[in-house]
């Protein structure tokens, strides 16, 4: 039962996970300050979860990366790129609806 | 090497090469963000426990797919796995049986017979699983390939089929069952050929006047053959020829399934070939042996000349009229089933 919940709820989060790290890429991040970017809005991801995703993303031409190696240790930044702009947009309108959609249904 | 480099090589070692390097300064760099800047052992084994097994992070990395055949491709592959199947054990088991056919040899009474036949059988089963384990493996490495290579998923939908549309329903031909041929039904035909083929062919040492000289069943022997051969070779050309349209009508039921006009028809012309064929040959005389027929005068003296040949001809003709007419038969319920199943949806 209690597995039952959790695969389900997983799977369902699983599609606004993408959304998320979309929302918060308007601006450079890298990895960890993107993961705690999401903690604070309390968006729980795994971290295991967010790094491969950023990569995924990444070669489907939404986020475009840069090393910056200035720092006292290098970071890989990812942000949107114009695509991901467009896509971010869009989702976040379906997103609007659906949530609509169901929150009338509700 | 510390616990960090370990975590991130156990990592990495499972990448391709290419990104490795990538991953790993960026693993390196993420790590060092999670720990607090004076850190002990305890620290760098809470974030690695954060970061999980490095297995499942490593496979996240890789992003391949966790199967060996996806949803996209199973149907096609459950499809192609079945037809290949049948047609490779079918053709498999008619090779065996044809060159079963042609090296038959022994004293070839219908012992031997019997036990050639299930020796061919045994053969046969083998075989089909052999080719059965081949089939699979092979079928099962090309949709391995295809499910890697990227072959979208769009192109596939496109090159498979065309928007459905419910029209398409009225082309279905599965639908009524009545003018479906079973499989047993080919199968059971294929087998038929075979086995009078085997026997009329080998007719002058199987088929004829027996007589017990000895005891139980071995020693019965064969006193007079009842065909003469010479004449019945002379039928040869014929008689394969009717093999191959049987066996050709077999095939074509198979692969259509269902009774149509066109099979109705064809099924009518075989059994005409057939019938005058096999008319012709039963009253030819002198295809039958002379002393087969001088053993039948001495022991029933009273039948009439051939009376079986008519009993046996007409016997044929009955089944054969039966089997055209309930082709056409079920060629046209079909057709007005689905006359009228068009004219309700």
């Amino acid at each position: 039962m209690s597995e039952l919940i959790f695969s389900l709820k997983t799977e369902l989060r699983r599609g606004t996970l993408t959304l998320a790290v979309l929302s918060q890429l308007q601006t450079p991040q890298y990895g960890y300050s993107l993961a705690q970017r999401l903690e604070e809005n309390n968006v729980t991801i795994d971290q295991s979860t967010l790094y491969p995703l950023l990569r995924r993303l990444e070669k489907q031409e939404l986020l475009t990366s840069e090393w910056d190696t200035t720092e006292s240790r290098p970071r890989k930044y990812y942000l949107l790129s114009e695509l991901g702009q467009e896509v971010f947009k869009q989702l976040k309108e379906e997103w609007h609806n659906t949530s609509m959609q169901l929150n009338s249904m509700l | 090497m510390n616990l960090i480099e370990m975590y991130i090589s156990e990592v990495t070692q499972r990448l391709p090469e290419k990104i490795r390097d990538d991953i790993a300064l960026e693993l390196r760099s993420t790590i060092e963000d999670m720990l607090p800047d004076q850190h002990t052992d305890k620290d760098v084994e809470e974030v690695l426990m954060k970061l999980g097994d490095p297995v499942k992070l490593a496979s996240e990395y890789n992003n391949k797919p966790r199967y060996l055949i996806g949803p996209m491709f199973y149907e096609s592959y459950i499809n192609v796995l079945i037809v290949a199947t049948i047609i490779s054990v079918v053709i498999s088991s008619l090779m065996l049986f044809v060159n079963g056919m042609i090296t038959f040899e022994g004293d070839k009474s219908l012992f031997t017979l019997m036990a050639f036949i299930g020796q061919l059988c045994l053969k046969m089963f083998l075989s089909s699983l052999n080719v059965l384990f081949q089939v699979f493996f092979w079928v099962t490495i090309v949709f391995i390939i295809l499910e890697r290579t990227e072959v979208s998923n769009g192109d596939l939908y496109n090159w498979k089929k065309k928007a459905w549309s419910p029209s398409d329903l009225y082309q279905l031909k599965k639908v009524v069952t009545k003018r479906q041929i079973p499989k047993a039904e080919v199968f059971f035909s294929l087998f038929w050929t075979a086995l009078w083929a085997i026997i009329l062919f080998n007719s002058s040492e199987m088929i004829g006047w027996y007589e017990q000289s000895g005891k139980g069943l071995e020693g019965l022997t064969l006193k007079a053959p009842l065909f003469n051969e010479e004449v019945l070779f002379s039928y040869a050309p014929f008689i394969v020829l009717l093999i191959l349209i049987e066996v050709g009508l077999a095939i074509y039921k198979f692969f259509i399934g269902r009774w149509t006009n066109l099979l109705a028809s064809l099924n009518l012309i075989y059994h005409f070939i057939s019938v005058g064929l096999l008319c012709f040959m039963l009253t030819d005389e002198t295809l039958y042996n002379k002393s087969f027929i001088e053993k039948l005068y001495e022991t029933v003296p009273n039948v009439p000349a051939f009376w079986f040949v008519t009993t046996m001809a007409t016997i044929i003709a009955v089944f054969s009229i039966i089997d055209i007419i309930s082709g056409f038969n079920k060629a046209h319920k079909s057709n007005t089933v689905i006359d009228q199943w068009m004219k309700n949806g």
